[in-house]
């Protein structure tokens, strides 16, 4: 019983109360925008806190190498994949919730003329 | 035949089985949004969230049974579900434009 | 750029001295990062950058942790008080990589999510879980973020 014991298993703990809330986030948040926030940003962190547990963990190198680029890789393309759905599902206009106060993003659509890359052209 | 190694006989290893525990029952409320989720997004939002919690549950899975050649199997994971998350993506902006 | 050099140096140390351990990377970050301090090219010290970064991760962790228990409080509260809202940010004249780094870092923040960047790179929509007041949130943004990101890349 070390203090790196206690630390793996209070991480564990706190990665599957994060990963609890983003799924009760999903459930009982009304629109998919906020559903979204508290899904992806909160599981994030949930299985960053998880493989930062394994890191500490495991005593061989390689193991705890690969557990730092899991944590490293998540908060990297979390953000990207969740904007990426967000912009995907308003461009095909999914509504906001009925409580949602002010939408600066649509009267910025409707003014002006919609100058983003062709869908069509895949030269990235 | 899958056994479970305690922790050098240490007290806190049924923790481990409780965050396991939780990881299932977060896994089973996202498969309820996944059948249920009134529109594609929020399908492929529930999609998303499964696929982290698999993860977490392979990081903790390892930990309990003291296999460290599973993390190996969550850095794939992960690669393979952010990939999938950008296609659905480009494939919902691809479909809103005539 | 530099920060790379700075990341190739430690691997090449830890490579050179003896076993590639996560002490002897470290230990080589900041001995290559007084080396560069001391051959870098006048202007404003790299190790003043360094520390720019430092303090820009510092205040993500802090705004991290404060974020995900206002959205966890969010979930587990009632849902007639949540007011969402989708706010344009104005942003100072920044660089495409500023831009991004900035998008990413507010996208991970729980509660803010960025939807667009406007063509001519001067607007950032935010969608915010919870608004009380619109120019607040706006300002918050601004004044965390924005202005850490700039001290830290120039």
């Amino acid at each position: 019983m070390t203090i790196i014991n206690i630390l793996t298993v209070f991480l564990v703990l706190l990665g599957a109360l994060f990963s609890l809330i983003a799924a009760i986030g999903l459930i009982r948040m009304p629109d998919l925008y906020t559903r979204m926030q508290s899904a992806t940003k909160a599981g994030t962190l949930g299985v960053a806190c998880t493989a930062a547990a394994a890191a500490l963990h495991f005593k061989d190198t390689i193991a705890s190498m690969d557990a730092i680029i899991v944590v490293v890789f998540f908060f990297l393309t979390a953000p990207v994949a969740s904007h990426l759905i967000a912009r995907a599902s308003y461009t095909s206009g999914h509504r906001l919730w009925s409580q949602t106060i002010r939408d600066d993003y649509a009267e910025s659509r409707t003014s002006g003329p919609d100058d983003r890359p062709d869908p069509e052209d895949l030269s990235l | 035949m899958i056994q479970l190694v305690p922790l050098d006989n240490d007290p806190t290893h049924w923790l481990f089985l409780v965050a396991g525990a939780v990881f299932g029952i977060a896994l089973l409320a996202s498969v309820w949004r996944l059948v249920v989720g009134p529109s594609l997004p929020d399908r492929v939002v529930a999609v998303d969230l499964i696929g982290f919690l698999a993860v977490g549950i392979i990081c903790v899975f390892s930990i309990v049974t003291q296999r460290s050649e599973l993390i190996g199997v969550a850095v794939v994971a992960a690669l393979i579900l952010f990939l999938g998350t950008a296609a659905f993506a480009i494939y919902l902006d691809r479909r809103a434009r005539p | 750029m530099i920060f790379a050099s700075n990341i190739l140096l430690a691997i090449l140390w830890s490579l050179l001295i003896g076993p590639f351990t996560p002490y002897n990377l470290l230990a080589g970050f900041f001995i290559s990062m007084l080396a560069l301090a001391v051959c870098s090219n006048p202007g404003r010290a790299y190790a003043m950058r360094f520390w720019a970064i430092a303090a820009l991760l510092l205040f993500l962790t802090k705004e991290l942790v404060k974020a995900n228990i206002r959205v966890a409080y969010y979930t587990v509260s009632s849902l007639k008080t949540l007011h969402p809202a989708i706010l344009a940010v104005p942003l100072e004249p920044l660089t495409d990589p500023e831009i991004t780094l900035l998008a990413n870092l507010i996208t991970l923040t729980p509660g803010t999510l960025t939807l667009d960047v406007s063509a001519d790179k001067r607007q950032m929509f935010v969608h915010f879980m919870h608004v009380d007041d619109p120019s607040e949130a706006v300002q918050e943004i601004k004044s965390g973020f924005e202005r850490r990101i700039m001290e830290a890349t120039r």
